[in-house]
């Protein structure tokens, strides 16, 4: 098995290649002079030439493409990620800071997805048709189809700006030092991100608990007389946790990449926000590094949930 | 035990039935806006600025005066457009790839791919974003850039089905007959593959609707005065406290067009493939 | 009744030279200190955390370096300039890290008197004369970072007199050299941090100057901490700290103001009629800043005949589109550059609510027929536009695409991210507007873009002969304008120099010519009231900005 993993590790290297090189691309692409940008026009200014032609000296631009990608690439693995454009500081360090928040957040939400995504699942499987089935199930098929943005937006109007309960957004607190002002700035992001991961869990849990207790040996646990809690914790649940677990790893991945529209409703500093506010202000190499970075997040996290779901699995084996 | 069965048949029945209903309705009014929208969607009359749902404006008046609702009927135009057109050229795209990748295998299998990884490693609305900053907001570009996005799946679907069909014996016979790659893969192979494709198909126009409205809200969607609901809910967001109603509309829309996309999805999904059918 | 009289007394004379001379030593040692003393802090501290929210990306705490008009908001926290711009508009010697100056040498050579006893934050020493000479003379130089040397054009070089006097040579006579003192370009740093630092990029994130809190840290995007410096020449700052939280989202920048989660913040237009309702909310208004609208390439035609530009101003309902996008916060113009309350204002209500711009959309269908017909173009006529993302410009973009399309142009307008992008746009020569605002606090704003060799001018300076090209009656029109502008500079008395810019303004008007100022800008802060202390009366300057020292954290 260790070799699987081995050869799976080694098979993302050219993938991460090819995601290099398309944010490059990507980037080199983007309309507008990045040159131009740090020369510097303000509202009514000049672009001074010779300033120009010194930054544009300075970045490297003036060399051909080809050694401008591999300069950047040695850069990455050096730790040299640059300087912002717009504002002259370092970007590996603010990238780090707001990843660290990114990670955090897309955690929590995950952990709260989960939980409520599975147990809720499970007591609509338990107790089929009843009420509480038929709300379950609604929130499970409105949670993928509800807009993000909206849900925040609306979320926002609710607690923040009519009721005064939440924040309005932002975020400064530490979990370990202000745990109050930590959930309560926590809460309603969390809640947004973490909806549709509960959605999706919710009908596969309940989905799976069904099928399994259709099987044989839990007809069978049922005949012996054993009591129902024993019968779903002790065989059901085993058994069709693991889809599920599957699906839940999976899905962090996604997660992190949907953490993007959150954070801009919320204003908090993550990478996501961080990655569209440099497309949108064309400060190019934080675009780079931003995507470089959430990408390879994405994918690591999905090869942790591959590691994960092969080592739950007996009966997967693979050579 | 019988009626609870019956109850979640109707149910069933009832959910697709509500799908059918949402999306007739979106596709009538995206096909025949010019007549249905009671005023029109681009000529802003700043005076009605911000009124509330009145005879006139049912929905409400956005912030130059035009009236929302008419900007709704024409958004469905955008929405569908984006969300059929951005999985139609996923699926052309995808079906090339998937087939060629399956059918050649070797290097040629191992290059396209890796290469459909990398585009996949990538979060959706990061990758779409970029791609919209470089080429532009028309309505073509975005269907092309929600397109390239969706691909790399579909790619991932067609070619596991050519994989799994090369070896059966109906195309190892024509193969023998001598039949040209062209032809079998057209013949043969393609009808085969779809159907997977197509039970996703709905479930994929949810996500490129929600990818559209993503984008359109973020502001690097369809360039304006073309209304579309992310849009729109973006300056409704700005004036929020003045006229919270312009909230409203837009995202119940989104939501309930999405929704019946998902419903139909499933109802799609009984049918062609009655082995999933009891996971609902 | 017989007079004693000194007079007859032998004593009187010597008692009067006594009186005189010690009259005058008093005299001269009042004059060595600063006569006009450091205007004190209003309320004793009361320490805590201030927190200010600004609406957008902050470009560099260090202010000289700053490229956005509003950034005035935040850098000022720290960074001072040698003649401050007082709240009527004008100098404020008060405020000021040089107490006077004279003018010598009709006009040639201005003499600035510094205080004394000005400390550098972070344990630099005392600001002297070597340091205000050295922050005037990078003006000029490339690599730090300035971009305000065609604005000093008539500035040559700073000089040292002695620790505290320093004399600024002009190549040219400069009315208006104080004025443009007012804003970033005259920030006074510390050479000595400067090259300690490493130069221009590295001062930016880690700034020191002489003003009341000093930058610890700055999270681009998110926020920046200045902390309090205690030395500060005109006393110990009110708070401990001063927070510049970055809220780009008005709505929540609003929400946060009625928390207390900051104190002071700017508003959006959208906000303002929110916000004044509320009654734990203060709103300032300062008027008059700047205006919103558009500039135009004269050269490109149809705009090069004066009936199409007039046409498309006419098409322009000021009110409705005050009332629409900006919910009757800013004011429909009724002069040009400046309101006409301003001292460098004129009053143009003739032309405004006259033939010339009334706005009129059937008259403004005429003139399009008109022009189209002589021209011999097709209808609707195509317009290319600039705007940028900012919902408000957008929006703005598209209502002049529905206002003119009531008399027969087509406007397309291309979305661009930021200034710089909306500038190379327009650089290509290709487009007819641009849809843009001008701050305007002083009349030399008016050079930057009226002049045949501004920025601004893009007919005149970038696209004439590359397909634009002024009619000739426009070229008379920028030949009198140039003659106008640069009259006024020459002059040594600002009144002067302020009548001139009033005809410039007129004929500016009165042509179209190169911007359109449609609507008069409001700046709008709101103050928390429970929290913050210094809201009870106008905070703002007269660049229509606060500064971060006036305010403390009620106890």
């Amino acid at each position: 098995m260790q070799k699987y993993f081995v050869r799976r590790l080694l098979n993302m290297i050219p993938t991460l290649l090819l995601v290099s090189l398309g944010v490059f691309a990507l980037v080199r692409w983007l309309p507008s002079d990045p040159a131009r940008l740090l020369a510097g026009v303000d509202e009514s200014g000049a672009v001074d030439p010779v300033l120009y032609a010194k930054i544009k000296k300075d970045l490297g631009f003036d060399q051909p493409v080809l050694v401008q990608y591999i300069s950047w690439l040695g850069g990455i693995v050096s730790g040299n990620w640059g300087k912002s454009y717009l504002s002259g500081m370092e970007v590996f360090p603010q990238i780090v800071h707001r990843l660290h928040f990114t990670v955090q957040l897309g955690l929590v939400s995950w952990l709260l997805g989960v939980i409520v995504g599975i147990s809720l699942g499970t007591v609509s499987a338990v107790r089929r048709n009843s009420p509480i089935d038929i709300a379950v199930t609604t929130f499970a098929i409105s949670g993928v189809a509800i807009p993000h943005f909206w849900l925040g937006m609306m979320l926002i109007v609710v607690f923040a700006v009519w009721l005064g309960w939440l924040p309005y957004g932002g975020f400064n607190a530490s979990l370990f030092t202000s745990p109050l002002l930590w959930m309560q700035q926590m809460l309603l992001p969390t809640f947004v991100l973490g909806t549709g991961l509960a959605a999706i869990l919710m009908r596969q849990t309940r989905a799976a608990l069904l099928e399994v207790f259709r099987e044989p040996y839990v007809l069978t646990a049922r005949a012996k007389g054993l009591k129902e809690s024993r019968v779903i914790w002790g065989h059901a649940m085993k058994n069709s946790l693991l889809p599920v677990v599957t699906i839940a790893s999976l899905q962090f991945g996604t997660l992190i990449g949907g953490t993007v529209v959150t954070e801009t409703v919320f204003t908090l500093p993550g990478v996501g926000k961080f990655i569209i506010d440099a497309v949108l202000r064309r400060d190019y190499l934080v675009v780079q590094m931003g995507l470089l970075v959430l990408t390879v997040a994405v994918m690591l996290s999905n090869f942790v949930a591959d590691v994960l779901y092969t080592y739950l699995d007996p009966r997967i084996r693979y050579d | 035990m019988g009626f609870r069965h019956t109850l979640r048949n109707l149910m069933r029945v009832r959910l697709a039935k509500f799908a059918a209903v949402v999306l007739g309705v979106t596709l009538v009014a995206a096909v025949f806006a010019p007549w249905l929208a009671p005023h029109d969607p681009t000529k802003a009359k700043p005076w009605d600025s911000l009124r509330p749902p009145s005879a006139t404006y049912w929905l409400g008046a956005d912030r130059l005066g035009r009236d929302q609702l008419s900007r709704l009927i024409y958004g469905a135009r955008v929405s569908l457009l984006i969300g059929v057109g951005g999985v139609g050229i996923a699926v052309l795209l995808g079906m090339s790839i998937g087939v060629t990748a399956g059918w050649y295998r070797g290097v040629c299998d191992e290059l396209l791919m890796r290469v459909m990884d990398g585009l996949s490693a990538f979060p959706a609305l990061l990758l779409a974003l970029s791609l919209v900053a470089i080429v532009g907001g028309t309505v073509l570009n975005i269907i092309l850039v929600v397109g390239i996005v969706g691909t790399p799946w579909v790619a991932r679907v067609i070619r596991s089905q050519v994989l799994s069909l090369r070896e059966r014996e109906f195309i190892v016979a024509v193969r023998g007959l001598g039949a040209k790659p062209g032809r079998i893969m057209l013949k043969h192979l393609l009808p085969n593959c779809l159907a997977p494709v197509i039970v996703q198909a709905s479930l994929a126009v949810a996500a490129a609707i929600l990818l559209e409205a993503a984008l359109s809200f973020l502001g690097v969607g369809v360039k304006p005065p073309t209304p579309t609901w992310g849009g729109m809910l973006r300056h409704a967001f700005e004036t929020v406290s003045q006229a919270p109603w312009l909230t409203v509309s837009p995202g119940v829309m989104i939501f309930l067009v999405v929704l019946a996309f998902n419903f139909f999805g499933d109802a799609l999904r009984d049918v062609l493939d009655p082995k999933l059918r009891g996971t609902r | 009744m017989q007079s004693t009289g000194w007079t007859t007394n032998s004593y009187g004379p010597l008692c009067c030279l006594v009186s005189i001379i010690a009259w005058g030593m008093v005299a001269t040692l009042a004059l060595a200190t600063d006569p006009v003393p450091p205007r004190p802090f209003p309320h004793a501290p009361t320490g805590g955390t201030l927190a200010i929210g600004y609406m957008r990306e902050t470009s560099s705490p260090d202010g000289f370096q700053a490229v956005g008009s509003f950034d005035r908001m935040y850098f000022f926290t720290g960074n001072e300039v040698l003649v401050a711009i007082g709240k009527d508009g004008l100098y404020d010697p008060a405020e000021s890290l040089a107490y006077a100056y004279d003018v010598l040498d009709e006009g040639k050579r201005y003499r600035f008197h510094l205080r004394k006893g000005v400390e550098f934050q972070g344990g630099l020493g005392e600001m002297t004369a070597a340091d205000v000479a050295w922050s005037l003379n990078r003006i000029h130089q490339p690599d730090t970072g300035s971009r305000w040397s065609s604005v000093f054009r008539s500035f040559d070089r700073a000089v040292e007199v002695d620790r505290y006097t320093v004399d600024v040579l002009l190549k040219e006579v400069d009315a208006n050299l104080i004025i443009r003192m007012f804003d970033r370009g005259s920030i006074v740093h510390s050479r000595k941090h400067w090259e300690e630092v490493g130069g221009a990029v590295q001062h930016k994130i880690r700034p020191l100057a002489t003003g009341p809190y000093q930058l610890l840290d700055w999270q681009v995007g998110i926020d920046q901490k200045w902390v309090k410096h205690p030395k500060y020449w005109r006393g110990e700052p009110m708070a401990d700290q001063v927070v510049v939280k970055i809220i780009t989202e008005n709505r929540t920048r609003l929400a946060a103001l009625q928390t207390g989660e900051v104190q002071v913040a700017w508003l959006q237009a959208e906000q303002v009629p929110e916000a004044q309702k509320d009654p734990n909310i203060k709103v300032w208004d300062f008027p008059g800043v700047g205006w919103d609208g558009w500039t135009w390439a004269a050269g490109l035609p149809p705009l090069d005949d004066l009936r199409m530009r007039r046409a498309l101003v006419k098409a322009v309902d000021r009110g409705a589109l005050n009332k629409s996008i900006y919910l009757n916060t800013m004011r429909a113009h009724k002069a040009h550059t400046f309101p006409s309350e301003s001292a460098f204002g004129i009053d143009a209500k003739d032309l405004w609510d006259g033939e010339l711009l009334k706005f009129d959309p059937a008259a403004a269908k005429k003139l399009v027929q008109e022009v189209a017909r002589d021209k011999k173009l097709k209808l609707p006529i195509e317009l290319q536009g600039v705007c940028e993302q900012r919902p408000d410009r957008q929006l703005f973009c598209e209502f002049l695409q529905a206002a003119w399309d009531e008399i027969g142009v087509k406007f397309t307008f291309k979305i661009v991210a930021n200034a710089a992008e909306r500038l190379a746009v327009f650089e290509q020569c290709q487009t007819h507007i641009n849809q843009t605002g001008g701050l305007m606090v002083t009349p030399d704003a008016m050079e930057g873009a009226l002049l045949s060799t501004s920025t601004g001018n893009i007919t005149a300076r970038v696209c004439h002969d590359k397909g634009q090209k002024f009619s000739p009656v426009d070229t008379k029109v920028q030949a009198e304008v140039d003659r106008l502008l640069n009259e006024a500079t020459q002059q040594i008395e600002l009144a002067q120099a302020i009548e001139i810019y009033k005809k410039a303004q007129r004929l500016a008007l009165e042509n179209l010519w190169v911007y359109v100022p449609v609507t008069q800008r409001v700046n709008y802060i709101g103050c928390h009231i429970p929290t913050t202390g210094g809201c009870d009366t106008n905070p703002m300057r007269g660049d229509g900005f606060i500064r971060a020292g006036d305010f403390w954290r009620k106890r």
